[in-house]
């Protein structure tokens, strides 16, 4: 046991060095920083003598006629109530997502491809150590990223004289979750899928549907196309992440505590689910 | 050969599609329930057309809905069908019929009423007075107009009578060369007739007496169709009907008001929102009562084509909170003090920066003047500036959602966090210089 213990957290280690000696690590980091810097400078050259006023940024100006015009203007009335920092936690919680899932796939096909991980299976380890072990590590790189982010947009934020609370810890709970749900998810795909290219086109055709879809429900568009999709979305939605992730926000601003932990415990359980099933199908592919 | 064929084909079909998309008769003839409802600040008028199967109203109101042959016209630019000309007004010729789950909930008959506006406490305060009520009200109204009619004419044929006489007799002492006494004369006259009891036109005002069918019904989802005398439904009168009402309490938002652009006010909805401002500036602020729908409901009870999302809730302001008080603290909420809504007056100068000045308003000052606006003018204090605030009523009880911020943000982002965002940029340096001093190591080895 405590062998098994000890060589998991070898490869947690040997993982987290891995993605934070990787260059591609950096660069990632790079562009996180700067979209914040961006975002903060745009908004703070947006704001008027009453108010924010969007078409003083060519930036928010953008966000403001693509935003409203997709999800209505009460959209743009919400998101940036308090200030700017809603909108950069989101935008850096769908970077972080497109990242480390390319990378956490792309690094455990490989290993499966390669014949890497059955040489792991001599030793101590078993699908179950191997999995977990390797989600553990991007939920790591996932904290560590996210603590980068905050401390960032709160010097920025003092600095600039932009509000900033507690609060955003909610909303780095509720990315958490939804990151871990997607990240299960994309290990199960390197467990079922041999090629490498191809668990990266079914995870991101997955995804990508999904989160387009529950774009879709969320949108003010409405007409034919979007009837369709609504019924096709009421039963997506219930198996989305993204779903869940809308309504533990949208719970939250309500101060509707039972749609919250319903929210949290559905991400949780779709989290738990697909470590389960990927568990299960490495198992049963390197019998 | 075949290719070109198939092109010159291709081009073709579009090109009679485009001009037949672009020679479409844009007016059509249809049947539309004209809708007025009353959200809180004063009435709507929208109306259904062909397409748009859903119809909006409010919970607990009374909801005008008048069933009309109409011409619409097809605006391609707006997406929407415009309402050109009401060929036949249907409303005594047939029965409103209201069904919940299938079946009949109330049978409507057409009822006359007017729309009241009485402008009281609050700034508007409207309603509906129905039946022969309305028909006796709007009877008195009618008559207290021409009351103040006639009054007025007697004051303004008063007033032009003594005027003709004073110049008659400032001439008279002008000719005798007695310019002190035509003076003092004047200043008299003038003096007299501002003294004189100016006739006052009625505050509240009514609408023209009206028929229609008046829906009042609970929250709920129902279905509605118009029918002639022979119980048959009319073409495009089916509908499904929404009755909602508003969310949660009563909240509070504020009009801002900016010194420099005193016309361009901003509506702060959201509670404990950060209000945002340059601080080049000070401004008023007007707290009002608002409620909280949703979107996409609360747009399409104002415009039958609007949209909105169902997703979210928008607070909608109601009325100006009567006799508000504001607290302010500079210090993080630690201490709060009250400061005063005040009368002001837009005055045009030429010296000034803006062409105008906002001044307090003196009575004495400017008797023959109104204030311009009424509100609370809070100093904003440079840059790095922030003041929280909570309204009160009258009883000095906080108002609910009422708290929000203020914050003057600095001019820029200074350059130094642009420079700090590259900065893992270095590490990604060292990493490819340790790699490669690694294989040029092995190489070596």
């Amino acid at each position: 046991m405590m062998l098994r213990w000890n060589s998991s957290k070898i490869l947690v280690r040997k993982r987290l060095l891995d993605s934070i000696g990787s260059f591609s690590f950096y660069v990632f980091l790079t562009i996180i920083l700067l979209s914040i810097t961006i975002l903060c400078s745009e908004f703070i050259s947006s704001v008027g003598t009453a108010g924010i006023e969007y078409d003083k940024s060519p930036v928010f100006g953008i966000i403001q006629k693509y935003l409203s015009s997709t999800f209505g203007e009460i959209i743009i009335v919400k998101l940036f109530a308090r200030g700017p920092l809603e909108l950069i936690y989101k935008v850096s919680l769908v970077l972080m997502i497109i990242y480390f899932s390319v990378f956490t796939l792309i690094e455990i096909s490989g290993e499966m491809q390669s014949g890497a991980y059955e040489m792991l299976l001599y030793g101590p380890f078993n699908p179950a150590i191997y999995i977990v072990s390797s989600f553990i590590s991007v939920i790591i790189n996932f904290i560590i990223v996210s603590i980068v982010t905050l401390l960032f947009s709160f010097i920025i934020a003092a600095v600039s004289n932009i509000f900033l609370d507690w609060e955003v810890l909610l909303i780095f709970i509720n990315s958490l979750l939804l990151f871990s749900c997607i990240i299960s998810f994309g290990l199960f795909i390197a467990a079922v899928v041999k090629k490498i290219a191809s668990a990266l086109l079914i995870f991101t055709i997955t995804v990508s549907f999904l989160f387009i879809i529950q774009m879709i429900m969320i949108s003010a568009i409405y007409g034919s196309a979007k009837k369709i999709i609504s019924y096709l979305g009421i039963v997506v939605q219930w198996i989305s992440p993204f779903f869940y992730f809308f309504q533990s926000s949208q719970a939250y601003g309500e101060g509707n505590d039972f749609m919250l932990l319903f929210a949290y415990i559905a991400l949780i359980l779709f989290t738990l689910i697909f470590l389960a099933l990927s568990t299960f199908s490495l198992r049963k592919r390197f019998e | 050969m075949i290719k070109k064929l198939s092109l010159a084909t291709i081009f073709l079909f579009v090109f009679s599609v485009l001009s037949g998309a672009e020679g479409r008769d844009p007016y059509s003839e249809g049947f539309s329930f004209e809708i007025v409802t009353f959200p809180g600040k004063y009435y709507f008028e929208t109306y259904s057309v062909y397409g748009n199967e859903t119809i909006y109203l409010l919970a607990d109101r009374n909801n005008i809905i008048t069933p009309k042959n109409v011409l619409f016209e097809e605006n391609r630019s707006l997406n929407k069908l415009l309402r050109r000309l009401d060929i036949l007004d249907m409303t005594e010729i047939g029965t409103l019929e209201i069904s919940k789950s299938g079946k009949i909930y109330q049978k409507l008959e057409q009822e006359n009423y007017v729309v009241y506006n009485n402008p009281g406490f609050f700034e508007y305060k409207w309603g509906v007075f129905r039946g022969s009520k309305a028909i006796e009200e709007y009877r008195l109204y009618l008559d207290r107009l021409r009351e103040y009619e006639e009054k007025l004419q007697i004051y303004t044929a008063y007033v032009e009578n003594l005027k003709e006489q004073a110049a008659l007799v400032m001439m008279q002492l002008i000719g005798d060369k007695r310019f002190e006494e035509a003076q003092k004369y004047k200043k008299f006259i003038e003096d007299s007739i501002e003294k004189l009891h100016t006739p006052q036109k009625p505050l509240y005002s009514l609408s023209k007496p009206n028929a229609g069918f008046i829906i009042n019904l609970e929250k709920g989802e129902y279905e509605i169709c118009f029918k002639d005398g022979r119980g048959n439904i009319f073409e495009g009168s089916e509908k499904k009907l929404i009755i909602f009402t508003n969310i949660g309490e009563i909240g509070a938002g504020y009009d801002v008001i900016p010194e420099v652009k005193w016309t361009r006010r901003e509506y702060n909805s959201e509670p404990s929102a950060v209000i945002y401002v340059d601080g080049s500036t000070d401004i008023y602020l007007i707290p009002y009562f608002q409620k909280k729908f949703n979107d996409e409901y609360f747009s399409k009870l104002t415009d039958n084509q609007g949209s909105g999302n169902n997703n979210f809730y928008r607070w909608e302001r109601i009325e100006r909170v009567p006799e508000p008080r504001i607290r302010i603290s500079r210090d993080n909420g630690k201490n709060y003090e009250s400061i005063k809504e005040m009368p002001y007056i837009v005055e045009q100068t030429e010296e000034a920066r803006l062409g105008y000045n906002i001044i307090p308003f003196d009575k004495i000052k400017y008797p023959t003047r109104t204030p311009s606006f009424s509100a609370f003018n809070i100093q904003v204090r440079g840059k790095k500036d922030r003041i929280m605030l909570y309204a009160s009523d009258l009883k000095n009880k906080q108002l609910n959602n009422s708290k929000r911020e203020i914050r003057t943000v600095e001019s820029r982002v200074p350059a130094v966090f642009f420079i700090a965002s590259f900065l893992p940029m270095f590490f990604a340096l060292w990493i490819i210089s340790k790699k490669l001093r690694g294989i040029r190591y092995r190489d070596s080895e």
